[in-house]
């Protein structure tokens, strides 16, 4: 069996090294062939690649504006969200992360008993909220506002609840968007309360995971999950989301069709006019022992070799213009695929002729009139 | 008589009968045997099927009706694989002009078999280099096949027949483009390939190439 399998590679391996030789002694078509492959994937990428980025940035900006973004909040009064809710839904599948946040109320500077600085309990850890000197459990924390208002600008000191309890300040946060408007708040970290949380605000890994996540916080909130609580997708976001990449990858779709068709007419009439200038060629090699298949490979195989060549040349320069031109590339996935279709597009093409130097009848082409 | 021929033919036609267009036959129930260590001429007039028949011993083309059998099999009908692989190990083609790849050099037009037979193409440049040695001394393996003169592209034409020690060898009027002088140093090495045992046949209209044969076939 491997000794079959040792044979059939390397009868494929010389065959694969005849098709090489076979590119170079036509260096027209090979030129031509490859030409047409470097013409393809720069133009697939100079007008599509660049939309796709214009795509990738519109689609980030979007993601920045909150399609990624799910709310929970109880509705008044009713305790739905308890605290341990907040672990249990951050490990949904497609969840980035997810913090629960409590009622607001007041706390107080120990000295001015007329001041009130707004507080707000958080649960749970989210990139959003940094913490100079890391999270400590359970403590308080200022924010630059909060602690000018508080009269804390060291980012040390106390406040003190309306119970009389004291709490130390451990340090100062800085909370970026979706939690920007806690800026205004003194924070404190899950201090352990059973109390229930106001609110819960997720962020999906991905749009996409937006109403898997959405359909599974019920269960993850519990008994009271489904009635205490209004569960708010950024729908009107996700819907401009998708209308930008139906539209977009319709228009991708269009010029990536449009340059593969040139591409495969243009490839396929050079292959097929070395075929025909070269069509003794072929009988010869019937003559020589080659199976119908063998031409095949090696006809394929002849236009495969410039194409790679051509492939690589198209994507690397497209790239570089695309990189010099607006300063950002495309998903790897984009020009590989590119790359990857415009190859088989000439495969495609070189097929048609492929078979017709196959199917000649050797008779006609080696007999001298 | 030579003393290599043996009683056993390596080839033979039955009843072959060819034809291009329905009910137009250009060969018609013709039988024939190819023994090792004959040189055998296929001769006639021009378009009486003298190509026809020797391709369709070479198996490069199906014959209408009738049997082709090698080793005394019949292959008239038997799979391209099988066709193409006893063409790569058992025959050996000339044709009326090299028909080299002149974008190569000369030892990988010899060669140029080795990317469908078996055997590495290192084996095949040895022997390619030792044919060509013996063959033609004063050309270089690597010279370019463009340079060649038409006598001394036959002879590069002869060695790529020989390179994969054929038993059969098939010549399309191989003396048709040559001077005498070349015609006669190139049918002298087919009539000794005949006398090493290899059966050689030759499709030519040429009376004096019919003259060096052993056997002779008159379509």
């Amino acid at each position: 069996m491997s000794g079959r399998v040792g044979e059939a590679l390397a009868a494929t391996g010389k065959l694969g090294f005849e098709s090489m030789r076979v590119a170079r002694s036509q260096p027209i078509v090979s030129v031509l062939v490859a030409l047409v492959a470097a013409a393809a994937c720069l133009s697939v990428l100079g007008t599509t690649g660049r939309t796709i980025v214009a795509e990738q940035q519109l689609l980030g900006a979007l993601d920045e504006s909150g399609a990624r973004i799910v709310e929970v909040r109880s509705v008044d009064g009713v305790s739905a969200i308890p605290p341990d809710a907040v672990q249990r839904v951050a490990g949904i599948s497609g969840v980035d992360w997810a913090v629960g946040l409590g009622r607001p109320f007041d706390l107080r500077p120990g000295v001015n008993l007329d001041l009130r600085v707004p507080a707000i309990r958080i649960v749970g850890v989210s990139p959003a909220v940094v913490i100079s000197d890391g999270w400590s459990e359970p403590a308080l924390y200022v924010s630059r506002v909060s602690a000018t208002r508080a009269g804390l600008e060291t980012g040390a000191g106390s406040l003190s609840m309306s119970t009389g309890q004291v709490l130390p300040v451990q340090g100062i946060f800085t909370a970026a968007y979706p939690l920007q408007e806690m800026n205004r708040f003194v924070v404190i970290k899950d201090d352990g309360s059973p109390d229930y949380l106001d609110r819960l605000v997720i962020e999906a890994a991905d749009s996409a995971s937006v109403p898997s996540v959405a359909a599974a916080i019920p269960d993850a909130l519990g008994d009271h999950g489904t009635a205490g609580t209004t569960i708010s997708e950024p729908r009107a976001l996700l819907d401009a989301r998708q209308v930008v990449e139906g539209r977009i990858g319709e228009y991708g779709r269009t010029v990536v069709l449009g340059v593969l068709s040139g591409a495969l007419v243009l490839c396929g009439l050079t292959v097929f006019s070395g075929v025909v200038a070269r069509r003794r060629d072929f009988g010869r090699r019937r003559a020589l022992g080659a199976t119908r298949a063998q031409l095949l490979v090696l006809v394929v195989g002849q236009s495969l070799w410039p194409a790679l060549a051509g492939v690589a040349v198209g994507t690397a320069v497209g790239l570089a213009v695309l990189a010099a031109d607006i300063n950002q590339l495309p998903p790897w996935g984009f020009p590989a695929g590119v790359a990857i279709l415009v190859a088989l597009a000439v495969m495609l093409a070189s097929l048609p002729p492929a078979i017709f130097a196959a199917y000649r009848d050797p008779l006609r082409v080696l007999r001298v009139p | 008589m030579n003393p290599m021929v043996l009683d056993v033919p390596v080839a033979t036609l039955e009843e072959i009968t060819f034809e291009y267009e329905q009910g137009k036959p250009i060969l018609e129930g013709l039988t024939a045997e190819f023994r090792a260590g004959t040189m055998t001429a296929i001769t006639g007039r021009s378009g009486v099927g003298k190509s026809t028949l020797l391709y369709i011993l070479g198996l490069l083309v199906r014959p209408s009706l009738g049997r082709v059998r090698f080793a005394d099999a019949d292959v008239a009908n038997a799979p391209d694989r099988v066709r193409s692989h006893l063409r790569s190990s058992h025959i050996g083609f000339v044709f009326q002009d090299a028909v080299l790849d002149t974008s190569r050099s000369v030892v990988d037009n010899v060669v140029e078999g080795a990317a469908y037979g078996r055997g590495t193409r290192g084996r095949w440049v040895a022997t390619a280099t030792a044919l060509l040695g013996s063959f033609i001394p004063d050309v270089e393996a690597t010279r370019s096949a463009a340079h060649l003169s038409g006598g001394q592209a036959q002879r590069v034409a002869f060695c790529r027949a020989l390179v994969n020690n054929p038993t059969v060898i098939l010549a399309d009027e191989p003396t048709g483009n040559l001077d005498p002088e070349t015609a006669v140093h190139l049918i002298g090495r087919f009539r000794q390939e005949a006398i090493n045992g290899r059966t050689v046949v030759v499709a030519t209209h040429d009376p004096w190439v019919v003259d060096q044969c052993d056997e002779v076939i008159e379509l």
